[in-house]
């Protein structure tokens, strides 16, 4: 029916333009929060209008999940009716294959909403649906109907080889999937890690001491869960579900390794604080997205004194580094390399491997090195004679004139690394007559000469 | 390298030392009985004798950089000889606009008696963040030392500062950029740091080089002891702080900046 139609029969019909992506968006936003009852969970986002209530859908996993939730009718009765609670519309099924699900959830029919096939049900349920649930494309579902074929239950009947040679291998493919003769993963919106623990609760809970003291017994959980398998986790994901439809993810990362709840409940306590909650909090999920191979260690017992002292660094860039984020907890990582900005740069704590600093005696053997430097280095405007030390610079519009300057110390460039930007550098250090110590060096061009500054002596 | 020898404070006359014992008690009084973590000597008799026996660990060191350069190696040969003292790590944290002199470099800080190895940095954004992570430092069983690069740290902030210090006996130095300097802070002492013409001497001299990098170290504020000004020098062969000597001793036209006195003494 055309708009202008539908105005004439009521003319006080309200209009709303259609957005697809915004309720895709929706769809996916949902199919996130129901990871409070399984983790395996999907948005169906086919666009393309087929059968009854359109494309969209969502997938859940419900494998092992619906004895927590009091079995699968029990289950399937909650999801809906917590659906209904956000003011949507549901019809659910629950199968043993996702196609036989979807053709009973939308062609079933009746008022029920959520109904359950029971185990080994699945052609009985659906031999006497229409074709469409197959979800097959319109001109599929019409192609059949002209044969006469107009149940599912006459397609099983039907042979095979002259549906196959009309239509294609479509509709063979639809009816032994969703007859389980054939395989139909569902794609979950987040990689499901394979620790993960959940807790849901029968009341939701909206304080900050009870969230934590869950997220404690979780912890537990998973940590043990982690032990047994000889893995240490680097990277947790605890989602947090609100009643109104949304969650809250929290992550944190560590340096190295870890099992010790203590420490890791150490590491959410500061962003459980950024939560909102006013309704507080029904389920929580807490999964070890990223785990390292880590022995069997007696933790927080005698160790060695060392061993001890590297742990309490560890704690300290993981606290560090989740406030501040990774990258600003950082290390002195040395490399073999003549240019001063790659001979020694900060790396990250936790990332490859432990700083390994080079043997004095390797520095011993270069000129005093700065204790600051500039990266990138400062151009700066020197006075010197052609090829020789400087005289006098001006860094930062301050006129520096110079008392010693020692060098030239040469370094080649890396030519192997980036031939275009290669330049010989001379640097001089040099004192200025307030005694303050800075290294300059000049690049020499084929027409240019330029002086920077690029570090500080103390 | 020669370890520390913590020289006792030499006694001449029954005077003094009735001094320095009052002295003790009314820092121990000031400290509300958590100066229970000793003291860092600089191994420069003067001054440790002006500081009650070096620099308090456990407590806050406020360090006011008119150079940036000699500040931070004041404050990296401090946190070396800390770390030396107690086997432990040494946390920079530090946000980039504070001081504007770049990041730390490695192999420079070798010379000043630190192992590059037992660095961490951290470079935070804001002060705030430099305060915090001071702070979550300091209670870190495995640190000798925590440097803090921050422009704001105002007089609560400086407490909580001087408060995790106290509680872990860990030292915490805080540079501050000259900007910022003569606010109220909770620190036990303030020390000026600024670079001075170096005094080269013999060889160094004769070609024309600088000689041990030379700074102009006052102490400003000193709780339980009476400030000073000193010329500190930086000896390279025994990681140790110095006197610079004094002006007599160079050869003349040696240094062509300004008069320098070889030990300044301000206060008594």
């Amino acid at each position: 029916m055309a708009l202008t139609d539908g105005r004439a029969l009521l003319p006080a019909l309200t209009t709303a333009a259609a957005r697809p992506e915004e309720d895709l968006r929706a769809l996916a936003r949902l199919a996130e929060w129901c990871g409070r009852w399984s983790p395996w969970t999907a948005a169906d986002l086919s666009v393309e209008p087929v059968g009854i209530g359109g494309g969209g859908g969502l997938w859940l996993d419900a494998t092992g999940c619906a004895h927590l939730f009091g079995g699968e009718a029990a289950m399937l009765d909650g999801i809906v009716s917590r659906l209904a609670g956000l003011g949507l519309a549901v019809r659910a099924a629950m199968a043993e294959t996702p196609g036989c699900a979807w053709a009973v959830a939308r062609y079933a029919g009746g008022r029920q909403t959520a109904r359950v096939v029971p185990p080994g049900g699945v052609e009985s349920a659906l031999a006497p649906l229409p074709v469409a649930a197959l979800r097959l494309p319109a001109g599929d579902v019409a192609g059949l109907h002209g044969l006469g074929l107009r149940r599912v239950g006459d397609l099983m009947a039907a042979p095979r080889a002259p549906l196959a040679r009309r239509f294609g291998m479509r509709i063979a493919e639809r009816l032994d999937a969703a007859l389980g003769r054939r395989a139909e993963p569902i794609s979950p919106v987040r990689s499901v890690a394979p620790h993960t623990v959940r807790r849901a609760f029968t009341e939701p809970i909206g304080r900050l001491e009870d969230i934590a003291a869950a997220l404690d017994e979780l912890l537990c959980e998973l940590c043990a869960g982690l032990e047994t398998a000889a893995l240490g986790a680097r990277r947790l994901a605890l989602a947090l579900y609100r009643p109104d439809g949304t969650l809250a993810r929290l992550a944190i990362g560590t340096a190295q390794p870890t099992r010790d709840t203590f420490h890791l409940a150490w590491l959410f306590a500061d962003r459980l604080e950024t939560v909102t909650a006013e309704f507080g909090i029904e389920a929580m999920t807490l999964a070890a997205e990223t785990t390292e191979a880590m022995g069997a260690a007696q933790i927080a017992l005698e160790r060695a004194d060392h061993a001890a002292a590297e742990d309490a660094l560890a704690c300290l860039a993981d606290r560090l580094g989740n406030r501040l984020g990774p990258a600003s907890v950082r290390r002195v990582a040395r490399r073999a390399s003549h240019l001063p900005e790659r001979a020694a740069e900060l790396v990250p704590c936790g990332d490859g491997a432990a700083p390994s600093p080079a043997g004095p005696d390797e520095e011993d053997a270069l000129p005093p090195r700065p204790i600051r430097l500039f990266r990138p280095p400062e151009p700066v405007e020197a006075v010197a004679a052609t090829g020789d030390a400087p005289v006098l610079f001006r860094w930062r519009r301050v006129e520096h004139r110079i008392r010693t300057a020692e060098g030239p110390e040469r370094i080649a460039p890396e030519w192997w690394r980036n031939p275009a930007a290669a330049r010989t550098r001379d640097y001089y250090r040099v004192e200025d007559t307030e005694g303050r110590r800075y290294w300059l060096y000049r690049e020499t061009g084929p027409q240019t000469v330029r002086w920077y500054l690029h570090g500080l002596y103390g | 390298m020669p370890r520390d020898p913590y020289p006792p404070v030499p006694d001449r006359s029954p005077a003094p030392r009735l001094v320095e014992g009052l002295r003790a008690r009314i820092g121990a009084i000031e400290r509300d009985g958590r100066g229970a973590w000793g003291t860092l000597p600089l191994g420069v008799e003067e001054i440790d004798r002006r500081l009650g026996g070096g620099l308090v660990l456990g407590a806050l060191h406020e360090i006011v950089a008119v150079d940036a350069g000699a500040a931070c190696a004041f404050a990296i040969a401090v946190a070396a000889r800390a770390a030396r003292r107690r086997d432990g790590a040494v946390l920079w944290c530090a946000s980039p606009h504070t001081l504007e002199a770049g990041a730390l470099y490695g192999p420079g800080l070798r010379a000043l008696g630190l192992d590059p190895a037992r660095l961490i940095a951290v470079s935070a954004a804001r002060d705030e963040a430099v305060l915090w992570a001071m702070e979550e430092g300091l209670r870190c069983p495995a640190l000798a030392a925590v440097i803090g690069e921050a422009a704001e740290a105002g007089l609560t902030g400086t407490r909580r500062l001087q408060l995790a210090a106290g509680a872990g006996g860990v030292i915490a130095l805080l540079l501050r950029p000259a900007a910022a300097g003569g606010k109220t802070s909770a620190a036990v002492t303030r020390w000026r740091l600024a670079a001075a013409p170096s005094r080269p001497r013999g060889f160094e001299a004769a070609l024309g080089e600088a000689g041990a990098p030379c700074w102009r170290a006052e102490l400003i504020r000193c709780r339980a002891g009476a400030p000073g000004d000193w010329f500190l020098e930086w000896c390279d062969e025994t990681g140790d702080f110095a006197l610079a000597a004094p002006l007599r001793d160079r050869p003349a036209g040696a240094c062509a900046g300004g008069a320098v006195a070889g030990a300044v003494r301000a206060g008594a």
